[in-house]
């Protein structure tokens, strides 16, 4: 009887210096955590702040309403536009031929979807400069046609088409895979057609998902460097993006207005991660 | 509306799952489709639906081919057996879609389909859940508001897939009930799926055993249960005791055990005899060769019946027993005892069928 209370007693304070072991682990973790988030994201992004407005407040806006600086708001944005709403499209039609019907080859498909994230953007850029430039037949053909694409807004564009493609169908496939088809089988067996059975069934399921797949496309769209930077040929005011005017200004030693626009791009990035937080709390509610 | 299905062939990845199939259901019949699983049943189903096509064969809905024509032009209602409700709409709207959806000219006005919806959920008993959403419904009341669902088109083929499969044994039971008497009621014509015989033999007016993608056997319920017309529907229907032994000069063998089996006269071939676990007489000391000695293993009581495990003496087979708790008590035996059982019923099928 006595041994008995007496191994409880030890068994129960091993048990407290294990918690008080742990309680330690834990805190130093996320103290390790916490101050790497705070060198590698939080200092970085104060900097662009405090860099942007270091000459005041009028240098900063007047950097931001320069000419060439709105032209690259106005072509990041245009180009999103276009982007996103494409591969939003795109992304449902390849996550429904996935998801929905079965076919010889489907495998290998699913696995080029994501060839735009293994491959270097820089390697996406240059198809594109070998496929429309002058180096190929096609290329020419377009060019005696006055069809200019490399060094030119089109050429952008496709470049983020190619760099963006996968978001939105990554985010849909698992879910619409989880789902079946047994509810559009249902609508189908109630009489209706299937432009119906895609708006009032497929498409309320798989909201959430594809407001998150867009959030990312956008993101991604609007960030791109590599793939646009090869086929732009930085004419500036007329295929600088944002990103590729930040670069220019900044080797140019124009460290404000470089840091102004980079102060914009920053806080789209910050509107969309909040974005993104709400996208997934609402997915987690929907889910259970 | 008849139904006709008529050498209907189906494979799949090279596996074939349906064998020229040949069924008519008149007008008004609530026919169960009865098999194991992977027996293709639910494939057979489905092609009557046209959510399957079949690789051959024809689908004929009152004289009317409709094998080539698409799921909405065949106004079948379907009952899913995980529901398949629509998880973003309220019961009512479920309920209400296969009147939204259809073309502006055959639509009912707003105010007829919420007279409809309404006299659905009452036809389920759910009018206070039409503002509910489906997750917030138990697994009954989901299947009552699918099976509402496809009623409201009024349709006059109702094709059910194993619509009780998913839920316990007492909701099971009720809306088994619920069912025949709905079918009562409205006299659409049905199939539904199951591999519950006991499902099958209450609800249906005709059984179909599907084994194999092949029609085993189709009668009402007595003349399945009581005429099987072969080993494996005696087998899949209730449970059965199996013997392996010879027919020869109308004798059944196997073992020291022998009965009558007066329609094999002539020749010695192999045969199976089956004996319900009820089908036993229990006696204590009255050996004999039309009788089976053997030893009690396990005794289990189940309501008001007990289950007895037993081993033959001879072949040391067990068998499965089962009598009424008040015969058991007159009885008093005990595990490990020996007992002499003599059949009161035993089938017998010659080997060189199926088996």
């Amino acid at each position: 009887m006595e041994s008995i209370v007496q191994s409880d007693i030890s068994s129960r304070t091993h048990v407290i210096r294990q918690s008080v072991k742990s309680k330690i682990v834990r805190w130093s973790l996320i103290s390790v955590v916490l101050i790497f988030l705070f060198c590698f994201l939080v200092v970085p992004l104060i900097a662009i702040f405090f860099e942007a407005f270091r000459q005041g407040t009028s240098v900063y806006f007047s950097s931001i309403i320069e000419p060439d600086a709105l032209a690259s708001i106005r072509l990041t944005l245009i180009v999103a536009l276009i982007v996103v709403p494409v591969n939003a499209l795109f992304g449902i039609l390849f996550a429904w031929v996935i998801t929905k019907y079965s076919f010889k080859g489907k495998n290998v498909l699913v696995t080029l979807i994501d060839l735009p994230f293994s491959v270097s953007p820089v390697i996406g850029g240059l198809i594109f400069i070998l496929l429309f430039g002058q180096h190929s037949g096609f290329g020419r053909w377009l060019m005696s046609h006055h069809i200019e694409i490399v060094f030119n807004v089109p050429g952008i564009i496709i470049a983020t088409l190619f760099v963006t493609f996968p978001f939105v169908s990554r985010e849909l496939i698992p879910l619409m895979e989880n789902q079946g088809t047994v509810a559009e089988e249902a609508s189908l067996t109630l009489g209706a057609n299937a432009m119906q059975t895609f708006f009032r069934v497929t498409l309320p399921n798989i909201k959430w998902a594809l407001f998150y797949g867009i959030i990312l496309c956008n993101a991604r769209a609007i960030g791109e460097f590599g793939a646009v930077s090869v086929v732009s040929g930085h004419i500036r005011g007329v295929t600088n993006t944002m990103p590729l005017q930040i670069e220019n200004l900044y080797n140019e030693y124009h460290f404000v207005s470089a840091f102004a626009l980079a102060s914009i791009m920053s806080l789209l990035a910050i509107i969309t991660m909040i974005l993104k937080g709400i996208m997934e709390n609402y997915m987690r509610n929907s889910s259970n | 509306m008849s139904i006709e299905i008529r050498h209907v062939s189906k494979t799949f990845d090279s596996f074939q799952i349906l064998k020229d199939i040949n069924l008519t259901i008149p007008t008004g019949e609530l026919v169960a489709l009865l098999g194991p699983s992977g027996s293709g049943k639910t494939s057979l189903l489905r092609i009557v639906a046209g959510l399957e096509q079949a690789d051959t064969g024809q689908i004929i809905f009152q004289g009317r081919d409709l094998t080539d024509s698409h799921v909405k032009e065949r106004q079948v209602g379907f009952v899913f057996q995980h529901y398949a409700l629509f998880q973003n709409m309220t019961v009512f709207d479920n309920i209400a879609y296969g009147l939204k959806v259809r073309p502006r000219k055959l639509r009912p006005s707003k105010s007829e389909i919420r007279q409809r919806v309404e006299k659905l959920l009452a036809l389920v008993r759910l009018e206070p859940y039409g503002r509910r959403y489906p997750s917030q419904l138990s697994g009954g009341q989901r299947q009552r508001v699918a099976l509402a669902r496809a009623l409201a088109m009024e349709p006059e083929i109702l094709l059910l897939d194993e619509p009780f499969g998913a839920l316990d044994a007492k909701v099971r039971k009720e809306l088994r009930h619920w069912l025949r008497h709905l079918h009562e009621s409205v006299k659409v014509t049905s199939i539904f799926v199951t591999h519950d015989q006991e499902e099958a033999f209450e609800v249906a007016d005709r059984v179909v055993i599907i084994h194999d993608g092949k029609i085993e056997q189709t009668g009402t319920p007595e003349q399945v249960y009581e005429h099987p017309a072969n080993p494996f529907i005696y087998d899949f229907i209730g449970s059965a005791n199996r013997f392996e032994g010879k027919i020869s000069q109308g004798k059944f063998i196997d073992g020291s055990f022998e009965t009558e089996a007066p329609d094999y006269t002539h020749k010695t071939i192999d045969g199976l005899g089956f004996i319900r676990p009820y089908h036993f007489i229990i006696e204590k000391n009255n050996p004999g060769k039309h009788s089976i000695r053997a030893k009690i293993k396990h005794i289990r009581t189940i309501g008001p019946i007990v289950r007895l495990d037993v081993e033959r003496s001879d072949t040391h087979n067990v068998l499965n027993v089962e009598i009424n708790r008040e015969e058991f008590r007159l009885l008093d035996v005990h595990t490990g005892e020996f007992v002499d059982l003599r059949p009161k019923e035993v089938q017998i099928f010659p080997m060189n069928e199926s088996s």
